[in-house]
């Protein structure tokens, strides 16, 4: 039988997992569901925030924690920027030939090829670890053990969740953001500065992905590509959960996280990708709307 | 009497200079004009045209952007690699079971994916390639994984002609099927599907037979040009920039139309190919201004040229789309201020 050791090895895995495709998820439903936009870039809003921590830490000797806290305002205003920058122009664009949403999951890959590149021309394309002391120590508990970077992962990943959960529904702006999500031109009407709500939802977005990044960046090593994987399962998951439904994603990320978890552990990597994959297939078949249809926003 | 293909009467001129243009590429190797540098540069943009043309096939004719188009190029190389190396079998076959493997894949695909809207469509297919991706590296045993796979080296001439084969094969199916009842449903499709269903349109067997005949060809197309590179990694088979590839030639051509793949190929490939030698990642970054550019620029492509009456007003209205947002041409602007 399985030791009760390697059964919290695989859970503590399933939760790190988890919960950093949680916050992704969110990040990317936060922008969809407000604005309807898909940010493919926001993979690479994660690299860059890893790699932020990794250049700080290398470079400065920052710990990983306070650069965490440095780098969330300048990924909100990098969000702000871009979302003035760049996605207002798609938004306000009258397509003759497609329609926005299309438009800019077709604009944010150009972004990826754009950021990825850069990012492999800066740092090369192998790994980097950020191994901070306080961080890669090791808690012994009965049986098993985590290591603290992990347990910080959870913890402020469990901790922006819950911080976001207020945010949107105990705030005056998360009432005027679900208010933009459920009709945009109602939420005018009302009053409701939608473009203001726009600029402040990305620079949130921009700065859960850092987080993200920070989060990866202590518990593997990272290169350029890491964004990309990281979005590749958020985009499954919000798909999967619905696009825009955010309790939905959150658990489908979990689900998803204790999964291939349990299937690393059991049969190994290739496994874990086909078995991802064939869920993947049946839920899409089965609930094309996404699984879980009742959840609230 | 009712006809199964209904020709548009422009066609004729793509006709004329469709049977130039294949009557140089037949010519080109006996001419003494090129050597095998320049001919495996044909080769490699004839490739591209086919990658081009069976993305535009569904995608520019359908609406459904497909992000992950690359995963039936890497079955197909990798189906038909793998038949050549591991069985033995000939390059002709293997590339013909290539193909049909690339095919049997589109089809629960299509079949899965057939329920959702043209966002989730796109992002699950990109999904689903790097998937691919993944499976096959991890799947060293097999597949050589990140390792590579080397491939028999085959015979220039073998190469091009077949290429100029598939080519022949990949537009004149393009011209049949667009030109048909089913192209026809497919455009009802990106017009307005659920008005298309209502009028008796089967969008469900629309979409999924052109999908699975895009895969056969985009497999195909990887399946003929893996040997010439004689070296296949799940990298380079299942590679996001391939995809991006793809749907940059068809939208700087022009969605939806024949010989918008045709252009975008002749651009992109020499580009994509001598680029991403020397500079991989300059390349990259080339494609991803690209896209970018193309979005918010020209997304109906460049034949978009030929609407306009002159090539000064075709810039305008690209210069007005980025200043107003409006992507009507000038002649449109002037007849909604006429009032027309």
């Amino acid at each position: 039988m399985v030791d009760i050791g390697s059964l919290a090895q695989v859970l503590i895995g399933g939760l790190l997992s988890g919960s950093i495709w949680a916050l992704v998820a969110l990040g990317l439903n936060l922008i969809y569901g407000v604005m309807r936009i898909i940010n493919i870039a926001h993979g690479e809003l994660l690299m860059l925030g890893g790699f932020g921590i990794y250049a700080l830490w290398t470079a400065y000797g920052v710990h990983p924690v306070l650069g965490m806290v440095l780098l969330i305002p300048l990924f909100f205003i990098l969000g702000l920027t871009i979302q003035y920058s760049l996605i207002k122009r798609l938004l306000e664009r009258d397509f003759r030939i497609g329609n926005t949403e299309m438009m800019s999951l077709i604009m944010t890959f150009g972004l990826v090829l754009i950021l990825q590149n850069v990012a492999r021309l800066i740092w090369s394309t192998r790994p980097k670890v950020v191994d901070a002391p306080p961080l890669s120590d090791v808690l012994r508990l009965s049986g098993t053990y985590i290591t603290y970077s992990q347990l910080l992962a959870i913890c402020t990943a469990v901790f922006c969740m819950v911080l976001l959960y207020l945010l949107m529904t105990r705030t005056e702006f998360g009432r005027a953001m679900r208010a933009t999500v459920q009709n945009k031109r109602m939420a005018e009407v009302n009053g409701i500065n939608t473009q203001r709500i726009y600029l402040i939802t990305f620079g949130i977005s921009a700065t859960l992905a850092s987080i993200a990044g920070v989060m990866v960046s202590v518990t593997q090593p990272i290169t350029p590509f890491v964004g990309f994987d990281f979005v590749i399962m958020g985009f499954l998951i919000i798909v999967v959960g619905g696009l825009g439904r955010f309790t939905s994603a959150v658990i489908v990320a979990f689900v998803l996280g204790m999964i291939g978890s349990i299937s690393l552990f059991a049969w190994g990597t290739a496994v874990r990708e086909i078995l991802v994959l064939l869920i993947m297939g049946v839920a899409l078949y089965v609930y094309p709307e996404g699984v879980l249809s009742e959840s609230r926003v | 009497m009712t006809r199964k293909i209904r020709p548009k009467s422009k066609d004729k001129y793509g006709l004329a200079i469709g049977i130039v243009g294949i009557a140089a590429l037949l010519a080109y190797p006996y001419s003494g004009l090129g050597n095998d540098f320049t001919i495996g540069v044909v080769l490699t943009t004839m490739a591209y045209i086919i990658l081009g043309s069976s993305w535009n096939l569904f995608c520019g004719y359908s609406g459904y952007i497909s992000f992950g188009h690359v995963a039936f190029f890497g079955v197909g190389a990798y189906t038909s690699g793998l038949l050549m190396v591991e069985e033995g079998l000939g390059f002709l076959p293997a590339v013909v079971a290539g193909g049909i493997l690339a095919a049997a894949v589109a089809l629960p695909l299509a079949a899965v994916t057939i329920r959702l809207e043209g966002v989730s469509f796109a992002i699950i297919l990109l999904v689903f390639a790097e998937f691919l991706r993944q499976i096959t590296r991890t799947a060293k045993d097999t597949t050589g994984g990140a390792n590579g796979l080397s491939l028999p080296p085959v015979s220039l001439e073998l190469l091009y002609m077949s290429m100029i084969g598939l080519l022949i094969v990949t537009m004149g199916t393009t011209y049949l099927v667009t030109r048909s009842k089913v192209g026809f449903a497919l455009q009802a499709i990106r017009d307005d599907e659920s008005a298309a269903r209502s009028i008796g349109v089967n969008t469900r067997w629309t979409k999924i037979t052109v999908f699975v005949l895009s895969g056969f060809f985009t497999g195909l197309a990887g399946a003929l040009i893996a040997p010439y590179w004689t070296f296949l990694t799940p990298s380079i088979g299942f590679s996001v920039q391939t995809s991006a590839e793809m749907m940059i030639m068809a939208m700087l051509g022009g969605l939806g139309t024949i010989f918008g793949p045709i252009i975008g190929a002749i651009v992109v490939s020499p580009v994509s190919n001598e680029l991403s030698a020397q500079y991989p990642y300059i390349s990259g970054i080339l494609f991803g201004l690209l896209l970018v550019f193309i979005v918010y620029v020209a997304p109906e492509g460049v034949l978009r040229i030929f609407q306009e009456r002159s090539i000064t007003r075709y810039i305008s209205g690209r210069y007005n789309a980025i200043r107003n947002g409006s992507d009507k041409s000038q002649s449109e602007e002037e007849r909604d201020m006429r009032g027309d």
